[in-house]
């Protein structure tokens, strides 16, 4: 297992390396230099070439990854954003927290609810309930984030006026983002809901082919009440599959995450990248690019990891 | 004394969503304390939906719509769900056929066999794990204390298959149910896993009901035997009764067309035509009406009842027969033809058609950081045999023995790691481009599965055309003509050409495999497992066809089954495997009344013969212990750890095969036979002296 | 639990409740006197035409169709049968309600509301189909020549798409956008560029287990080429999954899109999609304007549904050919 788990880890190093690389490559193409975004539009040819002289920009291109490349891992730069003269990890350190509160409460409230709620899906399944359930799963399913965000916003805080509708006043620093949950509920209601139609619909599923195996039918043959048949022998088995999703479930969050502070406007990192889209900050757009394909391949490997503590098969072997 | 299980007039039906199975009908059923009574049918003919209502554990839509089921004299049909959970696993227990989806895959195997203690006794944690120590023991599990932490993909299938036998046995049930308790496992581990419950129930008391397809299994286990067909019970006997005289013409025709060790190969094997028919819409008449020979109007159009002369033996048959088929029918086959065949096939080269020499066959296993080789599976290692036109060579073993691995070495879809495959002194696997492509033709393979083995998205047409079209033989016409009258040949009719797959049987899909396969003319054909996938009465359909098929078009074959009745059916000759080794080879005589191996004798004593008399006669249960690893195999003699005879010198030395007469080999060091060398020997200092 | 319509809701996320009971055949009828002694074959519906039955047995999946069905010539047909202005700005209609020929009313550039959502249809379907066939022809083709090359050029192909898979995609997309964003090819480009991830990896897995199976080794036995068992056995097998991918994919495109248009990246004007519309609208929730927000709204969320519906509706039409595997 140790050796399956070194493999496993020294895989995710490899791919974190090409992921870099495709990632600055790609950025490279579409923004060689910033130095237009520094100097203006109008800057001489002579001033933009001093300036890429002075930055490092006029290196080939693959001598200008590997700077950044070992800058990145042994001094943890992540660049440096020319257009708001900062470098990019204290905007990082700034907004951090709030997504990451929105995000991973987001996260744990699908989980929870997805989880019950497929288990008893596919138990109760062909009921009214289970109907109504899976037709909800799947418009949510359908449903942009920001649309499902837009609507609850129009019934929670402009018709009842319950939640507000915009948390950017309110919230500065991230601490604040944990003590002022009314502010915060709506968004991570709005990017729970989406993800529990994803989570619940697999985990239907996946209870339901654990519902078909023997097991269940020799627990029952034992004389298990449906409940213990349920607790002791169902939901260990059909939760295994759901840890690879939630592991897999990074970029969805991330995106989602984006959305939502956008139309919240909520000052994280979603918001960072996106204001940066506009004002065509590069640095900031490939590092935060980085950022979320490191968390993507980090989450990959916990998941694996994760099933091979859950899984005897994969333990032992 | 009332009856531990007495099943009256139960009907069970499965709702599905367009449609209502009627899996079992009017069925009735006794069963005494300490006994053990067979309940035998095909698949689909109800047998497991009788044993799952029993236990209220139908599946979803199943539901019992009458009758009654009396355990120990309690009524159980309309017991409540709870009333029902405090005799499941405590007064009643059930044994699966599948022991690795039958246990969770999550908990300990210790947990699982102390959990219906912990249930029906409220034991404690430490009392109910003394007692799964106790029965872990009982059912043979080796070291039960170091075990109780793994989980069940540690085990093998066997072992397994016990700790299933363990749970059920926990709470001392009075009533077992067994379902097809031991279909999944080798010969050699059913025979001890039967033997183990024969032996819990004298020791327990039980009333055991043994569910199986095998009537092989039931001969030698059980004092009464019911057979099921079409969801009803059409006879019941006590089992030297049923066997020796049965009534109804689909037990005896069951019976006839399982081929034994003892038959005469040149006689055909009875067949049952057709297919049981749709429980969804059950016929008006007799169920078996649409095969039986001897139906008439009157079972068409009326259901006959379960009668008969004496309490202890009824049948539900309007036309009774009188015990089994006296003399099974010769082989028909055109002789000229086959000669003329044969004579085409004839090797121009080399003295044998096929020769395999010395093949050795390993895969790699990899592990560790590097996913390095460390180790390799020994399918095959260093298998010699020869094999001549139009002769069938069987080759036969339990799982892992190497003999599919073999089978698709010879016909070169594999290449040996060693040694030399030979056609007609060419080396197959050796050829390259349109050479090889040719050399092909000569070797064709049937597959065990038949749902695999054609393609879902290709017409029949189209499945039989594929071999003409790729070795460019004949005009489109030409082709055509040719698989019209090889469809004939297999016995389906025309229409089948247009059809896809799936709307076959799996007897038929086998047909279409088997003229896929002689569709080229090829001198060999390799037919893996070709009928272990199928229902016992369908079986000998395919295997008449197959007989009739090999000598008509002189094709030398290699017939690979595990059941070494089917390979003596079909075979010349039988070669014995066993990790990997070929053991002995021999005349199907020589391997059935003169094995010299000790695997091949006790292989012969393990498998149950579908006769009472002889299974019963039966006193020990043949080779202990499990199958060893093919990662690992044991060093000299790799059957040593499992044989009676061995000494020092099977573990030092391999033994090599040695003749026992002109077409007899074995390897071993104290065969149960003379060789050829020694008996020699001793006439000539016997001339001496 | 017979209900045909609940079963078939529900078929769309499962269908495990059927496996435990194998029905013993086919409805075959009894050998007649004279048949070939293989017995009858009975004419059950064959090849395609029983994934349609199965497909027609699905009522949500009909519907998806039907709905998809009106949504196309809602988006296609309907400029030419209700023509509006969609090109000349009117300030003196901007935002106005609601009427009886103008049922969703105005936008703030004066265009009838309907009209936009129709533009905004089509490109939303045009883009949509278009990152689809992308995606999934390279994906496809990807995916089989890795699984079919097998060895180490897999595994660096794989590993390729395992980089892919690790990348936020909505970032990239973005980045992406603001470079390349001023027509439907492009936007359909950037968004293929990321969706043949998948259905690489699933061909992939298909075509791995496909090679394995016993009517390819049988093809290998009868000397077949490479050619011939990937263009006659593989791809012809593997195709379900590419066809159930590509109503998934379009879905996802559409989605995409509107991710695009709702952040400023979408189309450029006056090019328009529902996602731009929605992105619009967004300041018009304080002033009651629902019928500039709720309409396209609906809109996307029904088309998207739609097809999920369809996708997994021929999921199941397709499996049940190989059910009885």
């Amino acid at each position: 297992m140790i050796a399956y788990i070194v493999r496993r880890v020294l895989v995710a190093i490899v791919i974190t390396f090409f992921v870099t690389l495709v990632t600055y490559l790609m950025l490279h193409i579409i923004a060689p230099s910033p130095a237009y975004t520094v100097l203006g539009p109008k800057a001489t040819h002579a001033s933009v070439a001093a300036f890429n002289r002075a930055h490092g920009f006029d290196k080939p291109v693959l001598v200008q990854f590997w700077n950044y490349f070992t800058g990145l891992v042994l001094h943890f730069n992540w660049g440096f954003s020319y257009k708001l003269d900062q470098s990019v990890w204290s905007l990082f350190k700034e907004d951090f927290g709030r997504s990451a509160y929105l995000t991973i409460a987001g996260l744990v409230l699908a989980i929870l609810i997805a989880i019950p709620l497929g288990i008893f899906q596919a138990i109760r399944r062909n009921s009214a309930l289970d109907y109504s359930m899976t037709t909800l799963n799947f418009v949510l399913y359908s449903m942009p984030s920001f649309f499902l965000g837009l609507i609850l916003i129009q019934v929670f805080a402009l018709d009842l006026n319950v939640f507000p509708a915009d948390v950017s006043d309110n919230i500065t620093t991230w601490v604040q983002a944990l003590t002022h949950v009314r502010q915060m509920f709506l968004p991570i209601i709005t990017l729970a809901a989406i993800n529990v139609a994803s989570f619940s619909r697999y985990m239907r599923s996946s209870a339901l082919d654990a519902l078909a195996q023997d097991y269940i039918r020799l627990a029952r043959a034992k004389g298990l009440s449906e409940r213990l048949v349920l607790t002791r022998h169902l939901v260990r088995n059909a939760i295994l599959p759901m840890i690879t999703l939630i592991g897999l479930s990074v970029p969805a969050l991330i995106a989602g995450n984006l959305l939502i502070e956008v139309l919240f406007n909520i000052q994280g990192l979603g918001n960072l990248f996106f204001i940066a889209l506009g004002n065509e900050d590069y640095q900031i757009l490939l590092a935060y690019t980085l950022f979320g394909a490191f968390l993507t391949v980090i989450g990959n490997l916990m998941a694996d990891i994760a099933m091979t503590f859950a899984d005897p098969r994969i333990r032992l072997d | 004394m009332t009856p531990a299980l007495d099943i009256k007039d139960l009907s069970t039906h499965i709702q599905l969503s367009r449609s209502v199975v009627q899996a079992v009908g009017n069925v009735d059923l006794r069963i005494e304390r300490g006994q053990t009574v067979g309940l035998v049918g095909e698949s689909g003919s109800g047998k497991s939906m009788l044993g799952l209502s029993v236990l209220g554990l139908l599946p979803n839509g199943g539901h019992i719509v009458g009758g009654s089921i009396k355990a120990d004299g309690q009524e159980l049909v309309g017991l409540s769900e709870r009333e029902l959970r405090r005799l499941r696993g405590n007064d009643i227990a059930m044994i699966f056929q599948d022991s690795l989806s039958s246990l969770n895959p999550t908990k300990p195997i210790g947990e699982q066999v102390a959990e219906p203690v912990r249930l029906h006794r409220g034991a404690s944690k430490r009392e109910a794990v003394d007692r799964a120590l106790e029965v872990l023991d009982l059912v043979g599990l080796p070291q039960p204390r170091q075990r109780l932490k793994d989980f069940p993909h540690q085990l093998s299938g066997g072992l397994r298959q016990r700790v299933m036998i363990a749970i059920a046995l926990a709470c001392e049930p009075k009533i077992l149910l067994a379902d097809e308790p031991t279909t999944a496992l080798d010969v050699t581990i059913q025979a001890q896993i039967l033997e183990l419950l024969d032996d819990l129930r004298d020791r327990l008391g039980m009333a055991t009901l043994l569910v199986t397809h095998d009537m092989g299994v039931v001969a030698g286990r059980t004092s009464r035997i019911n057979v099921m067909y079409a969801g009803r019970i059409v006879e019941t006997a006590s089992t030297e009764e049923l066997f020796a005289g049965m009534r109804h013409p689909y037990t005896q025709a069951l019976l006839a067309s399982i081929p034994r060790l003892e038959s005469d190969p040149t006689k055909v094997l009875i067949s049952i035509p057709g297919l049981p028919p749709d429980l969804t819409r059950p016929p008006a008449g007799c169920r078996y009406a649409a095969r039986c020979p001897f139906a008439d109007a009157q079972c068409r159009a009326e259901e006959p009842p379960l009668t008969g002369e004496s309490p202890d033996h009824l049948f539900a048959c309007w036309h009774p027969v009188d015990g089994p088929v006296k003399t099974p029918p010769p082989l028909i086959v055109d002789e000229a033809a086959a000669a003329a065949a044969l004579e085409a096939k004839k090797p121009a080269a080399a003295e044998h058609l096929l020769e395999v020499t010395n093949v050795v066959r390993e895969y790699p296993v990899k592990a560790g950081l590097l996913q390095r080789q460390v180790n390799s599976v020994k399918a095959v290692s260093d298998v010699t045999l020869h094999l001549d036109a139009g002769e069938t060579l069987g080759l036969v073993g339990e799982s892992g023995c190497g003999k599919t691995s073999l089978g698709k070495l010879i016909v070169g879809v594999e290449k040996p790691d060693s040694g030399s495959i030979a056609l007609d002194g060419r080396e197959v696997f050796k050829l390259r481009g349109s050479n090889l492509r040719v050399a092909r033709r000569d070797l064709q393979m049937m597959f065990q599965d038949p749902y695999g083995s054609l393609d879902p998205r290709m017409r029949v047409s189209s499945i039989l055309k594929e071999p003409l079209q790729i070795q460019k033989i004949g005009t489109a016409k030409e082709q055509t003509e040719k698989i019209k009258a090889t469809l004939a040949e297999v016995g389906l009719p025309l229409n089948a050409l247009e059809r896809y797959p799936h709307e076959f049987s799996g007897g038929q899909r086998q047909r279409i495999a088997l003229a896929r396969a002689v569709m080229l003319e090829p001198k060999v054909m390799v037919a893996d497992e070709p009928v272990s996938a199928l229902d016992v009465s369908i079986r000998s359909q395919v295997l008449n066809l197959m007989k009739r098929l090999q000598l008509e078009h002189g094709m030398a074959s290699v017939v690979i089954s595990h059941d070494l009745a089917v390979v003596k059916y079909l075979s010349d000759r039988i070669g014995v495997m066993y990790l990997g080794k070929l053991v002995e080879i021999g005349t199907g005589e020589d391997i059935y009344r003169r094995a010299a191996h000790h695997y091949t004798d006790a292989l012969i004593r393990t498998i149950p013969v579908p006769d009472p008399v002889i299974e019963k006669a039966k006193t020990e249960a043949g080779i202990r212990g499990e199958l060893p690893s093919p990662l690992n195999p044991p060093s000299g003699c790799r059957f040593r750890t499992r044989c009676p005879r061995a000494e020092e010198r099977c573990a030092a030395e391999e033994p090599v095969l040695r003749a026992f007469s002109d077409s007899h080999r074995a390897a071993c060091h104290f065969p149960l036979q003379t060789p050829l060398e020694t008996a020699l020997a001793n006439s000539a200092t016997g001339e001496h002296a | 639990m017979t209900d045909p319509a609940a079963e078939a809701l529900v078929s769309g996320f499962a269908h495990a409740d059927a496996g435990q009971l194998a029905p013993n055949g086919l409805p075959e009828g009894p050998a007649e006197p004279g048949t070939p002694d293989g017995g009858e074959v009975s004419v059950v519906t064959s090849g395609w035409r029983l994934s349609l039955r199965e497909f027609m047995s699905n009522r949500l999946a009909v519907i998806g169709v039907a709905v998809l069905v009106f949504f196309i010539l809602f988006s296609f047909a309907g400029p030419i049968v209700d023509p509006t202005n969609q090109s000349l700005a009117n300030p003196a209609l901007s935002d106005n309600p609601p009427t009886g020929t103008h049922i969703f009313g105005y936008n703030d550039q004066g265009f009838d509301e309907v009209g936009a959502m129709m533009r905004g249809g089509q490109t939303s379907f045009e883009i949509g189909a278009l990152a689809a066939a992308m995606a999934i022809v390279v994906g496809t083709l990807y995916g089989a020549v890795s699984g079919l090359a097998g060895g180490i050029v897999d595994t660096i192909m794989m590993r390729i798409v395992d980089v892919g898979l690790s990348l936020p995609y909505l970032l990239v997309i973005l980045v992406l956008a603001t470079k390349f964003n001023s027509n439907v090819l492009e936007i359909a480009g950037i968004l293929a560029a990321f969706s043949w991830l998948v259905p690489a990896r699933l061909v992939r897995g298909e075509v791995l287990t496909l090679r394995e199976r016993d009517f390819v080794w049988a093809a290998r036995v009868m000397g077949a080429r490479q050619s011939r068992l990937v263009f006659k056995h593989l791809i012809p097998n593997a195709l379900s999954v590419t066809i159930v991918n590509v109503t998934f994919l379009i879905a996802d495109s559409i989605l995409a899109l509107a991710y695009l248009g709702f952040l400023g990246f979408g189309l450029s004007y006056p090019q328009t999609s529902w996602g731009d519309m929605l992105a619009n609208a967004l300041q018009y929730l304080n002033s009651g304007y629902w019928w500039l927000v709720y309409p396209v709204g609906a809109c996307l969320v029904i088309v998207v549904l739609a097809f999920n519906l369809v996708g997994d509706g021929l999921r199941d039409a397709l499996d049940v050919r190989l059910r009885r595997r």
